[in-house]
């Protein structure tokens, strides 16, 4: 029973958890641009994240460790350093972009400018983390987080045309703009696999006292939570497809992406868009946040976890409340949320291989998850991942240059 | 798919070159296309009462900014310059019509409201004319 | 064991594992008669900027002089400290909260979070 009401919510917080700023502007852009020539690349990217945060998830069931911890004792502080300090900067670039995102959300609902906002809005997701358990944050970002399934809803309500909605969950040669379409493809795939999802997620499960029984939850969890997590990006891409595409609307700025869903709930659909955007950030915003904390205290192996008092773990507070407090520097000093998501994402694709390539090994290694270790199956899968994350490695800077918007 | 992105990575570059001043011209002012199509939109969900008076600002200060850059780039353009007449005008009439928006959202004047629709969908029409025509 | 797979970087722990930093280097004792045995672990970041390069480790003690709360960079636990080793850590017989490890994180609690409403210290 206990265990049944965790696999429920455990879906939950994936469905909330996958949704973020990345999301919302890579879709918007890609329905704008390609309606719903796209797909595929969100599919290819759930998949993926399907498979690595299995992993992660079983890792922490079996070893009761989360994967910086591991990375570190495993394959030694100078070999974890590098990818260490990249990660820490992509932290910070993703949280600004998601505080971007509730600025954002706020803005739409008082009219206010962001930079307003910024300081307030640190505030917020420092006050969730200072005060809350990680239960309370799990919990309420998760139903919260049900609010963006506005998105199907709408997209459902548009009537697509269900023949080329399934078309595009091919791969397609471009009509035109060969190099925006190939640049959102990889941002898509970025803003989908973000790094601090599978450090968030293992050390949760660590936080949540998962063992070895818990591995078919978590295999469970893994498909279903970001299996209806994709439905909402796949949402917002048949809305942006449906309403902005054949008005020639391209998504430059946010304000034309909350637009979106004026069409489908006249009145309410302005709020559900500036409320699902917000929570989503937020929720996404305290993940990050917390992230950044666990992937500290496990390097240099200070006491960690969220349900402590802030007395008790005084180091892994000031972890979260400097970032939050860096993070929320670009809205203070002006930088368009937008444009710093899409930076962001591109990015997150190009450093993918740092986070698959220590997961695939530690996922090996038959001393540490005995007979959970990867099998065949798996283990195709993960070197089909890590040479994936190659090829983006070398192409997404590059096509940000020639097709970034 | 490496093959492919490294071919379209090389065409990307080369097309970039290639590019005939209009042609340039043209991309370039896709995105003051997309504004005007936004503008269009939005003014339309406020008269539907579907969006609030601030977000209509919002909106038109934001597209205001892209405007202006565009004339510029419009202006240094080395496109011919019967086209770049064409383009400047429209986007001349937008800039008229988004200041029009921001005083009649103020003023609740649903009237010059949908007339400025009009002009932002006349002007984005031209200009969606003349990229399906490169 | 292994002492750079199994020890090197490993988790530590007090008594009541509470966690109280990594092995962040390791010391052994060559002596003339028998094998090379391990004498002491080190922690502190000075240990972890020497891994990266003598040079970091200069700039740290550099910056450290100025602005640490810490009274030496490196602190020693001997391996006579050792309670158990699991796979998940390595448990020592010592009150984290009273060792050096614990400089930084007790500094902070002081003069940062106990001053911050809600921070749970009484």
């Amino acid at each position: 029973m206990k265990k049944a009401l965790q696999l429920a919510l455990g879906i939950l917080t994936a469905i909330g958890g996958f949704f973020d700023v990345g999301n919302i502007a890579t879709c918007s852009q890609a329905g704008a641009a390609f309606r719903f020539q796209l797909i595929w690349s969100l599919l290819l990217a759930t998949i993926v994240v399907i498979f690595l945060v299995e992993m992660s998830g079983r890792f922490a069931a079996v070893t009761q460790k989360a994967l910086p911890d591991t990375i570190r004792e495993h394959f030694g502080f100078t070999f974890w350093l590098v990818p260490f300090l990249i990660l820490t900067v992509i932290h910070l670039l993703v949280l600004g972009a998601e505080i971007g995102g509730i600025c954002f959300a706020l803005h739409l609902v008082t009219g206010l400018p962001l930079q307003v906002w910024a300081l307030p809005v640190a505030v917020l997701v420092w006050l969730f983390l200072w005060r809350a358990t990680f239960k309370t944050i799990e919990n309420s970002t998760s139903l919260l987080g049900l609010i963006t399934l506005a998105f199907v809803v709408a997209a459902a309500m548009h009537h697509p045309p269900t023949h080329e909605v399934l078309a595009g969950a091919l791969p397609t040669m471009p009509s035109h703009d060969p190099e925006n379409y190939w640049f959102i493809a990889v941002s898509i795939i970025g803003a989908v696999i973000a790094p601090y999802l599978f450090y968030f997620y293992s050390s949760g499960a660590v936080e949540d006292q998962w063992d070895v029984s818990y591995v078919p939850v978590n295999r469970a969890v893994a498909v279903m939570g970001m299996g209806f997590g994709s439905l909402v990006s796949i949402g917002a891409i048949v809305v942006a497809g449906m309403v902005l595409a054949p008005r020639g609307i391209r998504v430059t700025d946010y304000h034309q992406a909350a637009l979106m869903l004026t069409q489908a709930f006249p009145f309410w659909g302005y709020v559900l868009f500036a409320v699902s955007m917000g929570i989503a950030c937020l929720g996404a915003a305290i993940e990050v946040a917390l992230s950044m904390s666990y992937s500290f205290a496990q390097t240099f192996g200070w006491n960690w976890g969220e349900d402590l008092e802030p007395a008790e773990d005084a180091r892994f507070c000031l972890v979260y409340t400097v970032s939050i407090l860096l993070g929320s520097l670009f809205m203070l000093f002006g930088f368009d949320p937008l444009k710093l998501t899409i930076l962001t994402m591109a990015i997150n694709a190009a450093v993918l291989p740092v986070v698959a390539i220590p997961m695939l090994l530690l996922m090996n290694d038959r001393t540490l998850l005995r007979e959970h270790a990867n099998g065949v199956i798996s283990n195709v899968v993960t070197v089909g991942i890590v040479l994936l994350t190659l090829v983006l490695a070398v192409v997404s800077i590059p096509l940000m240059i020639v097709g970034g918007s | 798919m490496r093959r492919h992105l490294a071919f379209f990575l090389c065409a990307a570059l080369a097309t970039c070159r290639q590019q005939s001043p209009e042609q340039k011209l043209l991309k370039e002012i896709d995105p003051a296309a997309s504004w005007m199509a936004t503008l269009q939109f939005a003014g339309e969900q406020w008269l539907a009462n579907s969006v609030p008076t601030r977000f209509v600002r919002a909106t038109v200060h934001a597209a205001q900014k892209d405007l202006k850059k565009t004339a510029r780039t419009v202006d240094q353009s080395q496109a011919a310059q019967s086209l770049r007449d064409t383009v400047r005008r429209q986007i001349d009439v937008a800039t008229a019509a988004a200041a029009a928006v921001d005083r009649a959202v103020q003023d609740n004047d649903r009237r010059t409201v949908a007339m400025s629709v009009q002009r932002f969908a006349a002007a984005h029409e031209v200009l969606r004319k003349l990229e399906e025509s490169r | 064991m292994d002492i750079v797979r199994d020890i090197l970087d490993k988790q530590l722990c007090d008594r009541e594992e509470i966690f109280m930093g990594r092995v962040d280097g390791l010391v052994l004792e060559v002596s003339k008669d028998g094998p090379p045995r391990v004498d002491h672990f080190e922690l502190g970041f000075a240990v972890l900027a020497r891994r990266i390069h003598p040079r970091v480790e200069r700039w740290l003690q550099a910056i450290r002089k100025r602005w640490s709360v810490r009274k030496n960079a490196r602190q020693i636990v001997p391996w006579s400290a050792v309670l158990e080793i699991t796979p998940q850590h390595i448990k020592l017989d010592l009150a984290a909260l009273e060792t050096p490890a614990f400089d930084w994180e007790r500094w902070l609690r002081k003069h940062v979070i106990r001053k911050i409403p809600g921070s749970g210290a009484e």
